[in-house]
């Protein structure tokens, strides 16, 4: 059995109940437009920014999903133009989408966005096809990573210069293909919004390829922000280690400054 | 903040984890690093031999009475697991036992009279596992299982219930109805790792039933005290759901 090692000064800090107000967090997995308890955008918008500030969360990265691309980059638009110090606004799009795809993402990266977000439930053709060829071009070109939730590992190897995030990839912490994924490919990250964190997960994805591949997620609203944020601070690492997983490691790729990172 | 955890295990878990308690020692060890004052232990074993995992733990928690409860693993509907529903009670109050824990399946009231009455009549706690399946995967909830657990929770109002589930958000409706209209149900916060589920489950129906439970060794206990720490709740409430609601439940005083 893996022995355990001492709490981070940030994990002990949390579980005295303080929030962690004095080092960037960056929340690299959100949403908005998906109407958590029945709330509008605008109300839904609200409760996201009460919730980081609730729980010590700088920044929060945002995207939809849906039919229809235009409309759901619109809507995460919208919001991110509330609070354009808190949100970082990712596209979508759908391969099927009516209209031109790079013209979408042309228009999103003219709007602000800096990243895109790609969910496998909604495509029909699988992500190697030649059709998104150009889509991880563009990316690679304007350096957007690409979170990619239910991700095709063939594609960073495919793909090396562009940068690609697996959703809760995390859970795939037991499987050695997806470690040695990781391991080989340094455009490769893995996004800690896991459905079930199982305790020692973190710990054993640092022990296996470092924290430098590691990027907080919570999913927020859809799930909890404390509790995955808790699941990351829960992890018996080092402080820099937990200082890069909570907001380094995806700052460095966005290119954020501290000041863009920690705008509180 | 003190801690009373509601649902931990002894013993190999049935998913892969890093971690495990292979003995009380190592478990207070972790409580002591993390702050948990106390806890409701099971031990896997009697998942699936519920005679020998439950003397076992009762063996390892010899000398922890003031930190560590039993909970005891029983399997009613299995022919082979199921003991006499007398012989069951007669163990239970030979050891003490304040909790017992039922595997995922519909707890029909009438399949299960004597020992339902019996758990009744001693306040011996029922906390129940609503996942299917074992380990870390997330199946919802089997939907014959709510009807029977509402006819349950009516038909013994003085049976106190502990609901938890690996996946309960498509089943906001049920485990609300229940919540609202059975005051004898409560829930482990654990099973509700969602949009500000504590500030709207406090909100709909108090603090008093909501209970701090770890999931301990799959999950990580912090991620659920830091749930907690940081809602948005009075300080109150947070200490009855970290602590003082289980405490009144099963008995447990300080």
């Amino acid at each position: 059995m893996t022995e355990l090692k001492p709490f981070s000064r940030y994990g002990r800090r949390a579980l005295r109940g303080e929030r962690l107000t004095d080092i960037p967090i960056i929340d690299h997995h959100g949403h908005l437009g998906i109407e958590p308890g029945g709330l509008s955008l605008d109300a839904e918008v609200a409760e996201v920014i009460a919730v980081m500030d609730d729980n010590g969360v700088s920044r929060t990265a945002v995207f939809g999903f849906g039919p229809d691309t235009r409309d759901v980059n619109d809507l995460i638009l919208r919001g991110v133009a509330q609070h354009p110090d808190r949100f970082i606004g990712y596209a979508t799009l759908l391969m099927d989408s009516p209209g031109d795809v790079m013209k979408e993402l042309e228009r999103c990266r003219g709007a602000g966005m800096v990243g895109l977000k790609l969910h496998v439930a909604f495509e029909k053709e699988p992500y190697v096809s030649k059709r998104f060829k150009p889509v991880w071009e563009f990316c690679a070109q304007h350096r957007w990573p690409v979170i990619i939730h239910g991700m095709d590992e063939r594609l960073p190897r495919e793909n090396p210069d562009t940068v690609f995030i697996a959703a809760h990839g995390i859970e795939s912490v037991l499987n050695e293909a997806s470690v040695r994924t990781v391991r080989e490919c340094p455009n490769y990250y893995w996004c800690t919004s896991a459905t079930v964190m199982a305790m020692g997960a973190i710990e054993k994805a640092v022990s296996l390829f470092g924290a430098d591949r590691l990027i907080f997620g919570s999913d927020v609203p859809l799930n909890n922000q404390a509790t995955r944020l808790g699941s990351v601070l829960a992890a018996r690492i080092s402080d820099d280690a937990m200082r890069k997983i909570l907001g380094g490691n995806i700052a460095r790729l966005l290119g954020l400054t501290l000041r863009d990172s920690f705008p509180m | 903040m003190n801690f009373f955890d509601v649902n931990c295990c002894l013993g190999t878990p049935p998913a892969e984890t890093p971690y495990n308690f292979p003995d009380a020692d190592a478990l207070l060890r972790e409580m002591d690093d993390v702050g948990i004052e106390r806890a409701m232990v099971a031990h896997e074993l009697a998942r699936a031999f519920p005679v020998r995992g439950n003397q076992r733990l009762m063996r390892e928690l010899a000398g922890h009475a003031d930190r560590l409860l039993p909970s005891w693993m029983l399997n009613p509907n299995c022919m082979f697991a199921a003991a006499e529903a007398k012989d069951t009670l007669k163990q239970l109050d030979d050891n003490a036992v304040r909790m017992v824990r039922f595997p995922s399946m519909p707890p029909y009231a009438w399949a299960m009279a004597e020992l339902l009455a019996g758990l009744e009549e001693r306040r011996i706690a029922l906390y129940f596992d609503l996942s299917p399946g074992q380990g870390l995967n997330h199946q919802p909830v089997p939907e014959p299982i709510w009807p029977a657990l509402h006819e349950l929770a009516v038909t013994r109002p003085r049976l106190r219930i502990v609901l938890f589930a690996r996946k309960l958000s498509p089943h906001y409706m049920h485990v609300l109805g229940l919540l609202r209209s059975c005051p004898n149900v409560c829930l482990d916060l654990s099973a509700m790792q969602y949009w500000r589920a504590t500030e709207r489950l406090c909100g709909s129906v108090g603090p008093e039933r909501l209970l701090f439970g770890s999931y301990m060794p799959i999950y990580h206990a912090a991620q659920f005290m830091i749930q907690i720490l940081y809602a948005r709740i009075p300080d109150e409430a947070k200490a009855k759901i970290a602590f003082g609601n289980l405490a009144r439940l099963v008995g447990v005083t300080g």
